[in-house]
């Protein structure tokens, strides 16, 4: 178990990975990815602030990974039934194609 | 023209990713130790009875989030099947 | 007095299982009514079974009730239900009423209705369990159901290439606000250990905790801001409101963005301000934020409003000014403002629901969003033109409307002794007053006269039309006599500081 500061560094770069694919990519697929890549980041940092201490385990932040797993799953879901749905109408999975709405 | 646009940002990225780890590194060494009560903090024994604790430990204090944890997957489910049913009219 | 689940919650919660039955049974037999009927008697239990949660309250000794199932708090998920969580509780389910009894008409010509009336009982359920939950975590899975519902009732109509667009682009930004809460809270769960938030009140040792507290608090700050529309975090909002269908759109602008607000509250004056004088710089860090982004969400709110043709979009956009002006009484961090924040939270609940409703019903009559083709329209539908005059004059802050007087204690918050932020009140005066501009030409331009005599427009149904006069009587009912309302809300601020201590006491004794 490495000091806790390795680990935020971890779930920093984590976030950011998941930040760049959300911003700058053009698949919606991508997108939903890099959405689930910050979740996971985010239980990243959950587990390692319950394993923090040599020996000992905290509970209640592995339940919360646990319950925030299928979470994330059900938004995931969703934002591919739209994507589904997305794809039937502009025959593309390309997100900037997305603009028809302006202002 | 855009290849140095590349080369720019990856460069920049990578400055900033060694300035944040230098920081991280200096200051982010401290951070506040918490205090915790007994019935969270289980010594780990290694053979896979912390399986029995966790589960022990998910239903007796999270029970709520447990409880309406199937009404969050009901309305994913209820949301999907609204999102991808075909509707056939009959006239 | 129920032990484990408040009855609004399990009223809701079992509604949503029911009709979904009843729904699917009829999409079977191939017509019926009663799904839209069981919904309406179960919202009408879940505000009865309110008005118990409010009697059983106040009758605690702290003003302050527990429930848990199992465990004690503070390490076992619980409901912590004061006088604030009543009051957004009220409100939720009372503009729930309203755009169901609304969406009778307006959405039966829809398919999959079953669906519909299921995800809006749950999401009202959502709303009422963020309102009422204890713990983060409790509160983070009960606001990502809100969220999920809300994500496929804005893209209801999938034969439309317009709410799928902007449903994808709700559900990125909403998402990434809702991991951006839960990084913020796995932050303040490493400080203190522990997810309650009567616990992360007190036992965090915020001396070493410098840096780190306000990371947790821009992430949280970020991710309810994402949620609630605060500019530069609004960008999904112009395109979810006019896309959704209206009494959705009624929901979403009327309480499901001041639920993102309530979660900032919730989390800035339970566990922020009362300890940010161990943090360096920390009561002038937060007020001066919150001050700052509350003068941006007003003045671009209402700038991009003036300069809309297409009436739900200026809607969505004053939904985002109306937003800046909650955040005027956070950010004088009194109870005084907080007062004007809650009690702008319910008129303007009531305000931008009946403006949507109204226009809404519009729409469905002449069948386009586009202010150009609505000249004359007064002529055809009075009443309906009539209610919406009166929200956007509510809207505005014309006195004898409620919005006047939430409006008054607002932008007087933030002159008070301890607060002197002047400039916030004259901007705020400012662009309040700037406001009408865009709402009187809707107005003028309803009831000029119309260019030809068209015979096939006709009022509004008569089941759109009964939720619209019953709100457009309580906008000026409570505009004159406020009293009700005004102490409901003043009990409610309350309970948030001063109540503090009580909050606290019933969880760490």
């Amino acid at each position: 178990m490495l000091a806790i500061h390795v680990y935020l560094t971890a779930v920093l770069f984590l976030s950011l990975i998941g930040l760049y694919s959300m911003a700058f990519k053009r698949n919606m697929i991508r997108i939903l990815l890099g959405l689930e890549i910050i979740l996971n980041a985010a239980n990243l940092s959950f587990i390692a602030f319950s394993a923090r201490f040599t020996g000992q385990v905290d509970l209640l932040g592995q339940s919360i990974v646990v319950m925030s797993i299928v979470l994330g799953g059900c938004v995931v879901a969703i934002g591919l039934s739209m994507v589904l749905n997305a794809y039937k109408h502009y025959k593309t999975l390309d997100v900037r194609e997305l603009r028809r709405l302006k202002w | 023209m855009s290849k140095y646009y590349t080369a720019m940002g990856a460069a920049l990225t990578v400055f900033m990713i060694i300035i944040i780890a230098y920081t991280t590194a200096l200051y982010g060494a401290i951070f506040p130790e918490p205090v915790m009560s007994e019935e969270q903090l289980v010594t780990t024994t290694g053979e896979g009875e912390i399986i029995h604790s966790m589960s022990g430990f998910l239903w007796d204090y999270r029970s709520l989030d447990l409880l309406m944890q199937p009404f969050v997957l009901f309305a994913a489910a209820s949301g999907c099947a609204a999102m991808l049913r075909v509707i056939r009219r009959r006239s | 007095m129920s032990e484990f689940l408040p009855y609004p919650l399990i009223s809701l919660l079992a509604g949503a299982m029911v009709v979904l039955f009843a729904g699917v049974l009829e999409e079977r037999l191939g017509q019926g009514r009663t799904k839209e009927a069981l919904s309406v008697i179960f919202i009408a239990l879940a505000l009865i079974g309110c008005l118990i949660l409010y009697k059983d309250v106040t009758s605690q000794p702290l003003g302050v009730m527990v429930l848990s199932i199992g465990a004690e708090p503070p390490l076992g998920a619980c409901f912590e239900i004061d006088l604030l969580s009543v009051f957004m509780t009220f409100s939720v389910v009372f503009l729930g009423l309203f755009a169901v009894v609304y969406s009778f008409r307006y959405m039966e010509h829809d398919t999959r209705l079953a669906e519909y009336y299921s995800l809006l009982l749950l999401m009202m359920a959502g709303m009422v369990g963020v309102a009422l939950a204890g713990d983060f975590f409790t509160f983070f899975i009960f606001w990502e159901l809100m969220c999920i519902s809300s994500y496929v009732l804005v893209a209801f109509r999938r034969e439309l290439w317009g709410p799928i667009e902007a449903g994808f682009k709700y559900l990125t930004m909403s998402a990434l606000g809702g991991v951006l809460i839960f990084l913020g809270m796995s932050l303040l769960y490493g400080m203190a250990g522990n997810v309650n938030f009567a616990y992360m009140s007190v036992g965090i040792d915020w001396g070493t905790a410098g840096v780190w507290a306000y990371l947790a608090f821009i992430l949280l700050f970020l991710g309810f801001g994402i949620k609630a529309a605060i500019v530069p975090m609004h960008t999904w909002l112009p395109d979810a409101h006019p896309e959704a269908p209206s009494p959705i759109s009624a929901m979403l602008s009327g309480i499901v963005i001041e639920t993102g607000l309530y979660g900032l509250v919730r989390i800035l004056f339970v566990v922020f301000l009362p300890n940010a004088v161990l943090l360096p710089r920390g009561p002038e860090t937060f007020k001066y934020v919150v001050a700052v982004f509350s003068v941006l969400t007003m003045t671009i709110g209402n700038i991009m409003a003036l300069l809309q043709k297409d009436i739900k979009r200026l809607l969505a956009y004053s939904s985002i000014a109306q937003v800046g002006y909650m955040l005027v009484g956070v950010a004088s961090g009194t109870t005084y403002g907080l007062l004007g924040c809650f009690l702008h939270v319910f008129n303007h609940s009531l305000m931008k629901g009946l403006a949507f409703l109204a226009s809404g019903a519009m729409v469905y009559r002449i069948g386009t969003r586009n202010l150009d083709e609505m000249k004359g329209l007064g002529h055809y539908m009075p009443v309906t033109t009539m209610a919406l005059a009166i929200s956007l004059l509510g809207l505005g802050g014309v006195p004898s409307t409620n919005g006047f007087v939430s409006k008054f204690i607002l932008f007087g918050s933030a002159l008070a002794p301890g607060v002197n932020m002047w400039w916030l009140t004259l901007i705020g005066v400012l662009n309040s007053a700037f406001s009408m501009a865009y709402y009187l030409p809707i107005i003028i331009r309803l009831i000029t006269k119309p260019a030809e005599k068209s015979s096939e427009l006709k009022e509004a149904p008569i089941l759109m039309l009964i939720p619209m006069c019953i709100m457009a009587i309580l906008i000026i009912v409570f505009g004159i006599y406020p009293r009700p309302v005004l102490q409901l809300a003043d009990s409610a601020s309350k309970a948030l500081i001063e109540g503090l201590q009580g909050y606290i006491s019933k969880v760490i004794p």
